[in-house]
């Protein structure tokens, strides 16, 4: 399979469309309570983070 | 008549072989070539850009009796009083020189700053990214919808960085041709016009 520009273009917005899917996803699972992701943020593997 | 590149090389070299040393067709002859080159990157086929160009005849004709090197003659005498002047008047000429490289030095900021905070969010998106996703099966631990969102936006922050990681690159190709006509016409405008009206 040849891997193009056009290819890798839809690979990218695939990516983003499932990436908001997925972290809507997240979010919903967390009842949309901010207040749910404050505990360990700081944790170094974490990239969420709310202040 | 449409020629493709070869064709139009080896006419043009054939042309000015009648009136040049050979250094300075072959000097000419890749100027040309590299002309074809840009124009082709700028998304011309082969005889669309060999049809952009002067045919060789005309371009033999334009250049008969314009020499190439222009020797200058230099004084070997270089007086005091002018070397004093220079020496007094450097917080003029000097200012205003470096006044005048700034502003070219800023017009390339202008033209490269396009490319370069694309290829930083990109960058920055494919390592976000990826770190994101790699590390979601940590975050999974603080809570399932955590590692989840965490997840997500791995994806998401991924998929940013590869469309403006192809979208840098697309655009540098733009911007070095634009910043080869620039450095080109700069070149033009500073050296050879001088050197014309002398």
């Amino acid at each position: 399979m040849k891997i193009g520009r056009k290819f890798l273009v839809k690979l990218s917005l695939s990516f983003i469309i499932l990436g908001i899917t997925v972290s809507f996803l997240g979010f919903a699972l967390s009842g949309f309570d901010l207040d749910s992701y404050k505990p360990n943020q700081d944790n170094w593997y974490r990239i969420v983070h709310f202040d | 008549m449409s020629r493709n590149r070869i064709e139009f090389i080896k006419e043009l070299s054939n042309q000015l072989s009648y009136i040049m040393k050979p250094n300075e067709v072959k000097e000419l002859v890749d100027y040309y070539d590299e002309m074809i080159l840009d124009l082709m990157e700028e998304g011309l086929s082969e005889e669309e850009a060999v049809s952009r160009l002067d045919s060789p005849e005309k371009i033999k004709e334009s250049i008969k009796g314009t020499p190439l090197e222009i020797n200058l003659p230099i004084s070997k005498k270089f007086s005091p009083y002018l070397m004093a002047l220079l020496i007094l008047g450097f917080p003029l000429w000097g200012s205003l020189l470096l006044a005048l490289a700034l502003i070219i030095l800023s017009i390339y900021i202008v033209i490269w700053c396009v490319p370069l905070t694309t290829g930083t969010i990109g960058f920055a998106g494919l390592v976000g990214g990826l770190v994101g996703t790699v590390f979601s099966p940590l975050a999974l631990m603080d809570g399932f919808h955590i590692g989840i969102t965490q997840f997500g936006l791995g994806l998401l922050l991924f998929g940013i960085g590869m469309l403006a990681t192809l979208f840098t690159v697309s655009i540098s190709k733009k911007v070095i041709v634009k910043s080869q006509n620039l450095t080109n016409h700069l070149k033009n405008q500073l050296l050879f016009k001088r050197s014309e009206k002398r």
